[in-house]
Protein backbone atom coordinates (compact mmCIF):
# COMPACT_ATOMS: atom_id res chain seq x y z
CA UNK A 1 0.00 0.00 0.00
CA UNK A 2 1.08 3.22 -0.54
CA UNK A 3 0.48 6.46 1.60
CA UNK A 4 0.35 9.15 0.16
CA UNK A 5 1.04 12.73 2.39
CA UNK A 6 -0.53 16.24 2.17
CA UNK A 7 1.37 18.82 -0.25
CA UNK A 8 1.90 20.96 3.08
CA UNK A 9 3.11 17.74 5.80
CA UNK A 10 5.92 18.91 8.24
CA UNK A 11 8.84 17.16 8.88
CA UNK A 12 8.08 17.07 12.61
CA UNK A 13 4.27 15.12 11.09
CA UNK A 14 6.39 13.10 8.91
CA UNK A 15 8.43 11.58 11.66
CA UNK A 16 5.82 10.90 14.03
CA UNK A 17 3.86 8.96 10.97
CA UNK A 18 7.01 7.18 10.57
CA UNK A 19 7.59 6.11 14.51
CA UNK A 20 3.86 5.21 14.32
CA UNK A 21 4.87 3.23 11.14
CA UNK A 22 7.84 1.38 12.97
CA UNK A 23 5.52 0.93 16.16
CA UNK A 24 3.36 -1.08 14.52
CA UNK A 25 6.24 -3.17 12.70
CA UNK A 26 5.64 -2.30 9.62
CA UNK A 27 8.13 -2.00 6.48
CA UNK A 28 8.57 1.16 4.57
CA UNK A 29 9.82 3.08 2.18
CA UNK A 30 9.66 6.84 1.82
CA UNK A 31 9.58 8.28 -1.61
CA UNK A 32 9.34 11.81 -3.43
CA UNK A 33 6.79 12.33 -6.16
CA UNK A 34 6.94 15.49 -8.10
CA UNK A 35 7.28 17.69 -4.25
CA UNK A 36 4.68 15.01 -2.42
CA UNK A 37 5.97 12.72 -0.19
CA UNK A 38 4.55 8.91 0.01
CA UNK A 39 5.45 6.29 2.30
CA UNK A 40 5.87 2.92 0.25
CA UNK A 41 4.13 0.23 2.85
CA UNK A 42 6.10 -3.28 1.83
CA UNK A 43 3.94 -5.14 4.50
CA UNK A 44 1.27 -4.75 7.22
CA UNK A 45 -2.48 -5.83 7.38
CA UNK A 46 -5.22 -3.10 6.45
CA UNK A 47 -6.80 -2.32 9.97
CA UNK A 48 -2.60 -1.24 10.72
CA UNK A 49 -2.31 0.71 7.66
CA UNK A 50 -6.11 2.36 8.44
CA UNK A 51 -4.44 3.39 12.12
CA UNK A 52 -2.17 5.59 9.91
CA UNK A 53 -4.34 6.90 7.52
CA UNK A 54 -6.47 9.01 10.29
CA UNK A 55 -3.43 11.07 10.54
CA UNK A 56 -3.66 14.86 9.59
CA UNK A 57 -1.08 14.25 6.77
CA UNK A 58 -2.21 11.58 4.99
CA UNK A 59 -4.04 12.93 1.99
CA UNK A 60 -4.98 8.94 0.76
CA UNK A 61 -4.14 5.50 0.90
CA UNK A 62 -3.27 3.31 -2.24
CA UNK A 63 -3.90 -0.21 -1.98
CA UNK A 64 -1.82 -2.55 -4.44
CA UNK A 65 -4.07 -5.48 -4.30
CA UNK A 66 -2.85 -7.10 -7.58
CA UNK A 67 0.58 -8.08 -9.13
CA UNK A 68 2.91 -5.59 -10.04
CA UNK A 69 2.67 -6.77 -13.63
CA UNK A 70 -0.80 -6.07 -13.67
CA UNK A 71 -0.10 -2.54 -12.20
CA UNK A 72 2.22 -1.73 -15.10
CA UNK A 73 1.13 1.16 -17.60
CA UNK A 74 0.15 0.59 -21.20
CA UNK A 75 0.04 2.47 -24.22
CA UNK A 76 -3.85 4.15 -24.67
CA UNK A 77 -4.08 2.00 -28.02
CA UNK A 78 -4.44 -0.22 -28.63
CA UNK A 79 -4.85 -1.62 -24.90
CA UNK A 80 -7.07 0.82 -22.86
CA UNK A 81 -8.99 1.48 -26.62
CA UNK A 82 -10.02 -1.96 -27.41
CA UNK A 83 -11.47 -2.10 -23.63
CA UNK A 84 -13.65 0.63 -24.49
CA UNK A 85 -14.61 -0.84 -27.49
CA UNK A 86 -15.30 -3.82 -26.32
CA UNK A 87 -17.70 -2.31 -23.50
CA UNK A 88 -18.89 -0.12 -25.63
CA UNK A 89 -20.11 -2.57 -27.67
CA UNK A 90 -21.82 -4.36 -24.75
CA UNK A 91 -23.70 -1.54 -22.92
CA UNK A 92 -24.92 -0.69 -26.65
CA UNK A 93 -26.33 -4.71 -27.14
CA UNK A 94 -27.56 -4.23 -23.85
CA UNK A 95 -29.90 -1.22 -24.68
CA UNK A 96 -31.01 -2.72 -27.91
CA UNK A 97 -31.78 -6.08 -25.82
CA UNK A 98 -33.82 -3.92 -23.60
CA UNK A 99 -35.55 -1.74 -25.95
CA UNK A 100 -36.30 -4.99 -27.76
CA UNK A 101 -37.93 -6.84 -24.47
CA UNK A 102 -39.40 -3.68 -23.22
CA UNK A 103 -40.07 -0.95 -25.27
CA UNK A 104 -41.35 2.01 -23.76
CA UNK A 105 -44.85 2.54 -24.70
CA UNK A 106 -46.50 5.55 -25.27
CA UNK A 107 -50.18 6.02 -23.91
CA UNK A 108 -53.63 7.89 -24.91
CA UNK A 109 -53.64 11.27 -26.08
CA UNK A 110 -54.30 13.58 -23.64
CA UNK A 111 -57.80 14.06 -21.82
CA UNK A 112 -58.11 17.13 -20.09
CA UNK A 113 -61.36 16.21 -18.28
CA UNK A 114 -59.88 13.38 -16.25
CA UNK A 115 -56.73 11.96 -14.62
CA UNK A 116 -57.45 9.19 -13.75
CA UNK A 117 -54.79 7.25 -11.69
CA UNK A 118 -51.40 8.86 -11.70
CA UNK A 119 -48.46 6.46 -10.24
CA UNK A 120 -45.64 8.72 -10.38
CA UNK A 121 -42.11 7.18 -12.08
CA UNK A 122 -40.31 4.85 -9.71
CA UNK A 123 -37.76 7.46 -9.15
CA UNK A 124 -40.50 9.96 -7.60
CA UNK A 125 -42.16 6.96 -5.80
CA UNK A 126 -40.46 7.20 -2.44
CA UNK A 127 -40.99 11.27 -2.63
CA UNK A 128 -44.82 10.50 -3.92
CA UNK A 129 -45.54 7.82 -0.65
CA UNK A 130 -43.92 10.69 1.69
CA UNK A 131 -46.59 13.25 0.74
CA UNK A 132 -49.39 10.64 0.70
CA UNK A 133 -48.08 9.78 4.76
CA UNK A 134 -48.93 13.36 5.37
CA UNK A 135 -52.67 14.68 5.60
CA UNK A 136 -53.48 17.23 2.32
CA UNK A 137 -53.02 20.75 4.30
CA UNK A 138 -49.69 19.72 5.49
CA UNK A 139 -48.60 18.87 2.03
CA UNK A 140 -46.04 21.94 2.80
CA UNK A 141 -44.47 20.05 5.52
CA UNK A 142 -44.39 16.96 3.34
CA UNK A 143 -42.16 18.61 0.83
CA UNK A 144 -40.19 20.40 3.43
CA UNK A 145 -39.12 16.61 4.75
CA UNK A 146 -38.16 15.79 1.59
CA UNK A 147 -35.78 19.08 0.68
CA UNK A 148 -34.38 18.52 4.18
CA UNK A 149 -33.48 15.39 3.75
CA UNK A 150 -31.62 16.17 0.44
CA UNK A 151 -30.08 18.74 1.58
CA UNK A 152 -28.75 16.81 5.04
CA UNK A 153 -27.65 14.01 2.27
CA UNK A 154 -25.60 16.95 0.34
CA UNK A 155 -24.20 18.25 2.54
CA UNK A 156 -22.90 15.05 4.32
CA UNK A 157 -19.07 15.08 4.19
CA UNK A 158 -19.26 18.47 6.04
CA UNK A 159 -22.03 17.21 8.73
CA UNK A 160 -20.25 13.63 8.95
CA UNK A 161 -17.20 14.11 11.72
CA UNK A 162 -16.65 10.66 12.33
CA UNK A 163 -12.72 10.22 12.49
CA UNK A 164 -12.24 7.13 10.09
CA UNK A 165 -13.68 5.71 6.74
CA UNK A 166 -14.43 1.74 7.85
CA UNK A 167 -17.66 0.71 8.58
CA UNK A 168 -16.79 0.37 12.72
CA UNK A 169 -15.99 3.91 12.46
CA UNK A 170 -18.90 5.29 11.23
CA UNK A 171 -21.26 3.09 13.14
CA UNK A 172 -23.90 6.08 13.98
CA UNK A 173 -23.86 8.02 10.31
CA UNK A 174 -24.03 4.04 8.30
CA UNK A 175 -26.95 2.98 10.72
CA UNK A 176 -28.94 6.34 10.10
CA UNK A 177 -28.14 6.19 6.29
CA UNK A 178 -29.07 2.53 5.88
CA UNK A 179 -32.27 3.41 7.63
CA UNK A 180 -33.28 6.06 5.09
CA UNK A 181 -32.33 3.69 2.47
CA UNK A 182 -34.29 0.92 3.44
CA UNK A 183 -37.40 3.76 3.91
CA UNK A 184 -36.81 4.51 0.76
CA UNK A 185 -37.19 1.20 -0.65
CA UNK A 186 -40.17 0.46 1.19
CA UNK A 187 -41.90 3.89 0.56
CA UNK A 188 -41.10 3.63 -3.46
CA UNK A 189 -42.82 -0.35 -3.30
CA UNK A 190 -45.37 1.04 -1.13
CA UNK A 191 -47.15 2.51 -4.28
CA UNK A 192 -47.19 -0.72 -6.49
CA UNK A 193 -47.26 -3.33 -4.19
CA UNK B 1 0.08 25.21 -42.04
CA UNK B 2 2.12 22.44 -42.55
CA UNK B 3 3.56 22.83 -38.87
CA UNK B 4 0.26 23.26 -37.22
CA UNK B 5 -1.10 19.86 -38.89
CA UNK B 6 2.13 17.87 -37.74
CA UNK B 7 1.78 19.62 -34.04
CA UNK B 8 -2.03 17.90 -34.00
CA UNK B 9 -1.04 14.78 -35.45
CA UNK B 10 1.99 15.14 -32.97
CA UNK B 11 -0.62 15.56 -29.85
CA UNK B 12 -2.59 13.18 -31.04
CA UNK B 13 -0.17 10.36 -31.29
CA UNK B 14 0.77 11.39 -27.95
CA UNK B 15 -2.78 11.18 -26.94
CA UNK B 16 -3.49 7.31 -28.03
CA UNK B 17 0.12 6.21 -27.12
CA UNK B 18 -0.03 8.25 -23.68
CA UNK B 19 1.05 5.07 -20.76
CA UNK B 20 -1.99 4.74 -18.61
CA UNK B 21 -2.17 2.35 -15.50
CA UNK B 22 -4.98 -0.12 -16.04
CA UNK B 23 -7.25 -0.50 -13.22
CA UNK B 24 -8.62 -3.72 -11.77
CA UNK B 25 -12.85 -4.06 -11.03
CA UNK B 26 -15.17 -2.25 -12.51
CA UNK B 27 -15.79 1.58 -13.32
CA UNK B 28 -19.44 3.70 -13.11
CA UNK B 29 -17.30 6.57 -14.25
CA UNK B 30 -16.20 4.98 -17.77
CA UNK B 31 -20.21 3.67 -18.62
CA UNK B 32 -21.77 7.00 -17.20
CA UNK B 33 -19.29 8.84 -19.92
CA UNK B 34 -20.91 6.49 -22.44
CA UNK B 35 -24.23 6.36 -22.00
CA UNK B 36 -24.14 9.97 -21.51
CA UNK B 37 -22.66 9.83 -25.47
CA UNK B 38 -25.77 7.42 -26.32
CA UNK B 39 -27.96 9.98 -24.98
CA UNK B 40 -26.75 13.30 -26.37
CA UNK B 41 -26.73 11.43 -30.14
CA UNK B 42 -30.37 9.31 -29.63
CA UNK B 43 -31.80 12.86 -28.78
CA UNK B 44 -29.82 14.36 -31.20
CA UNK B 45 -31.99 12.27 -33.65
CA UNK B 46 -35.09 12.07 -31.50
CA UNK B 47 -35.47 16.00 -32.20
CA UNK B 48 -35.57 15.92 -36.01
CA UNK B 49 -38.58 14.70 -35.60
CA UNK B 50 -40.34 15.48 -32.57
CA UNK B 51 -42.74 18.87 -32.59
CA UNK B 52 -42.92 20.20 -28.86
CA UNK B 53 -46.37 21.59 -29.48
CA UNK B 54 -49.64 20.50 -27.90
CA UNK B 55 -51.20 19.59 -31.10
CA UNK B 56 -48.10 17.86 -32.52
CA UNK B 57 -46.46 16.33 -30.05
CA UNK B 58 -47.95 13.05 -29.31
CA UNK B 59 -48.48 12.98 -32.93
CA UNK B 60 -44.77 12.93 -33.56
CA UNK B 61 -43.64 10.39 -31.16
CA UNK B 62 -46.28 7.90 -32.66
CA UNK B 63 -44.78 9.22 -36.20
CA UNK B 64 -41.60 7.98 -34.91
CA UNK B 65 -42.15 5.29 -33.27
CA UNK B 66 -44.04 3.64 -36.26
CA UNK B 67 -43.15 5.11 -39.59
CA UNK B 68 -39.57 6.32 -38.95
CA UNK B 69 -36.36 3.92 -39.77
CA UNK B 70 -35.58 2.46 -36.31
CA UNK B 71 -37.45 5.45 -34.86
CA UNK B 72 -38.51 2.74 -31.89
CA UNK B 73 -35.35 1.79 -31.33
CA UNK B 74 -33.54 5.56 -30.97
CA UNK B 75 -36.36 6.16 -28.61
CA UNK B 76 -36.18 3.09 -26.68
CA UNK B 77 -32.54 3.62 -26.31
CA UNK B 78 -32.82 7.08 -25.10
CA UNK B 79 -35.33 6.00 -22.70
CA UNK B 80 -33.25 2.89 -21.39
CA UNK B 81 -30.21 5.43 -21.15
CA UNK B 82 -32.06 7.84 -19.09
CA UNK B 83 -33.36 4.78 -16.64
CA UNK B 84 -29.57 3.19 -16.79
CA UNK B 85 -28.33 7.21 -15.69
CA UNK B 86 -30.89 6.85 -13.29
CA UNK B 87 -29.79 3.84 -11.56
CA UNK B 88 -25.87 4.28 -11.90
CA UNK B 89 -26.62 7.41 -10.21
CA UNK B 90 -28.45 5.86 -6.71
CA UNK B 91 -26.08 3.13 -6.94
CA UNK B 92 -23.18 5.30 -7.11
CA UNK B 93 -24.75 7.44 -4.61
CA UNK B 94 -24.87 4.71 -2.16
CA UNK B 95 -21.38 2.93 -2.83
CA UNK B 96 -19.69 6.09 -2.27
CA UNK B 97 -21.94 6.65 1.05
CA UNK B 98 -21.13 3.07 2.46
CA UNK B 99 -17.36 2.73 1.70
CA UNK B 100 -17.17 6.57 2.97
CA UNK B 101 -15.16 7.93 0.34
CA UNK B 102 -17.13 11.10 0.16
CA UNK B 103 -14.36 12.13 3.29
CA UNK B 104 -11.53 14.35 2.61
CA UNK B 105 -10.16 14.97 0.31
CA UNK B 106 -13.10 14.35 -1.95
CA UNK B 107 -15.52 15.62 -0.40
CA UNK B 108 -16.19 18.30 -4.01
CA UNK B 109 -16.31 14.66 -5.71
CA UNK B 110 -19.05 14.27 -3.79
CA UNK B 111 -21.22 17.50 -4.42
CA UNK B 112 -20.62 17.12 -8.11
CA UNK B 113 -21.88 13.79 -8.02
CA UNK B 114 -24.79 14.78 -6.17
CA UNK B 115 -25.48 17.59 -8.10
CA UNK B 116 -24.75 15.29 -11.39
CA UNK B 117 -27.74 12.73 -9.89
CA UNK B 118 -29.98 15.88 -9.50
CA UNK B 119 -29.47 16.99 -13.07
CA UNK B 120 -30.00 13.18 -13.96
CA UNK B 121 -33.58 13.25 -12.32
CA UNK B 122 -34.33 16.55 -13.95
CA UNK B 123 -34.11 15.37 -17.35
CA UNK B 124 -36.01 12.41 -16.33
CA UNK B 125 -38.75 14.79 -15.15
CA UNK B 126 -38.56 16.99 -17.97
CA UNK B 127 -38.10 14.42 -20.80
CA UNK B 128 -41.18 12.29 -18.81
CA UNK B 129 -43.94 15.34 -20.01
CA UNK B 130 -42.59 15.22 -23.93
CA UNK B 131 -44.68 12.40 -25.44
CA UNK B 132 -47.43 14.38 -23.67
CA UNK B 133 -50.05 11.49 -23.34
CA UNK B 134 -52.23 10.78 -20.70
CA UNK B 135 -49.64 9.32 -18.07
CA UNK B 136 -47.28 12.08 -19.13
CA UNK B 137 -49.73 15.25 -18.52
CA UNK B 138 -50.93 14.09 -15.82
CA UNK B 139 -47.75 13.16 -14.03
CA UNK B 140 -46.60 16.41 -14.67
CA UNK B 141 -49.52 18.42 -13.36
CA UNK B 142 -49.08 16.12 -10.05
CA UNK B 143 -45.43 16.75 -9.56
CA UNK B 144 -45.71 20.33 -10.15
CA UNK B 145 -48.26 21.07 -7.77
CA UNK B 146 -46.05 19.02 -5.25
CA UNK B 147 -42.93 21.38 -6.33
CA UNK B 148 -45.72 24.32 -5.76
CA UNK B 149 -46.34 23.23 -2.27
CA UNK B 150 -42.59 23.42 -1.56
CA UNK B 151 -41.62 26.00 1.06
CA UNK B 152 -39.75 29.23 -0.25
CA UNK B 153 -38.06 28.05 -3.15
CA UNK B 154 -40.83 26.02 -4.33
CA UNK B 155 -43.71 28.30 -6.20
CA UNK B 156 -40.83 30.11 -7.95
CA UNK B 157 -39.83 27.10 -9.30
CA UNK B 158 -43.23 25.46 -10.44
CA UNK B 159 -43.80 28.94 -12.44
CA UNK B 160 -40.34 28.62 -14.14
CA UNK B 161 -40.96 24.73 -15.47
CA UNK B 162 -45.09 25.93 -15.78
CA UNK B 163 -44.63 29.05 -17.39
CA UNK B 164 -48.22 29.91 -15.90
CA UNK B 165 -51.11 28.78 -13.42
CA UNK B 166 -51.52 25.73 -15.15
CA UNK B 167 -49.78 22.90 -17.77
CA UNK B 168 -50.28 24.03 -21.39
CA UNK B 169 -47.91 24.86 -24.42
CA UNK B 170 -45.97 26.72 -22.73
CA UNK B 171 -44.66 24.08 -20.17
CA UNK B 172 -43.90 21.80 -23.11
CA UNK B 173 -42.13 24.26 -24.64
CA UNK B 174 -39.91 25.45 -21.21
CA UNK B 175 -39.68 21.29 -20.61
CA UNK B 176 -38.47 20.80 -24.30
CA UNK B 177 -36.01 23.63 -24.37
CA UNK B 178 -34.57 22.49 -20.56
CA UNK B 179 -34.24 19.56 -21.56
CA UNK B 180 -32.46 19.61 -24.81
CA UNK B 181 -30.59 23.13 -24.15
CA UNK B 182 -30.16 23.69 -20.62
CA UNK B 183 -29.20 20.18 -18.74
CA UNK B 184 -27.15 18.42 -21.62
CA UNK B 185 -24.73 21.46 -21.41
CA UNK B 186 -24.41 21.85 -17.39
CA UNK B 187 -23.89 18.04 -17.55
CA UNK B 188 -21.29 17.66 -19.93
CA UNK B 189 -19.39 20.91 -18.18
CA UNK B 190 -19.96 19.00 -14.58
CA UNK B 191 -19.19 15.76 -16.02
CA UNK B 192 -16.42 16.74 -17.42
CA UNK B 193 -14.66 18.69 -14.02
CA UNK B 194 -15.70 15.70 -12.30
CA UNK B 195 -13.43 13.10 -14.70
CA UNK B 196 -11.03 15.72 -15.07
CA UNK B 197 -10.59 15.74 -11.20
CA UNK B 198 -10.78 11.78 -10.48
CA UNK B 199 -8.19 11.36 -13.14
CA UNK B 200 -5.60 13.99 -11.78
CA UNK B 201 -6.14 12.47 -8.46
CA UNK B 202 -5.60 9.12 -9.44
CA UNK B 203 -2.55 10.30 -11.77
CA UNK B 204 -1.40 11.98 -8.55
CA UNK B 205 -1.79 8.89 -6.34
CA UNK B 206 0.62 6.98 -8.57
CA UNK B 207 3.93 6.49 -9.19
CA UNK B 208 7.22 7.47 -6.66
CA UNK B 209 10.74 7.76 -7.04
CA UNK B 210 13.31 6.83 -4.25
CA UNK B 211 13.87 10.66 -1.72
Amino acid sequence: MILVLRHDTTTAQLEELQQKAEALNLEFNTLKREGRTVLHLSSGLTSQVCKLERLDCVEGVVRLTVPDADLRPRAFFPYHMTRWIAGSTLVLGLLVLLTGLYPPGLGGPVDLSSSGEVIAPWYFRALDSVRELFPEEQAGLAALVVMLAGLLLFLLPVLDRTPGRTPAERKGVLAVGLVVLLASIALSLRGVL
Amino acid sequence: MGSTDKGLLERLRELLHRQVVPRRGFSLGWLVVILFGVQVLTGILLSFYYQPSPAMAYDSIRFIMRDVTTGWLIRGMHYWTGQLLLILGLVQVVRVFLSGAYKSPRQVDWFLGFLLLVLVLTFAFTGNLLPWDQTAYWSAVQALDWLDDTPVVGAPLALFFRGGDQVTAATLSRFYSIHILLLPWITFYLLALHVWMLAGRQRSLRGGEES
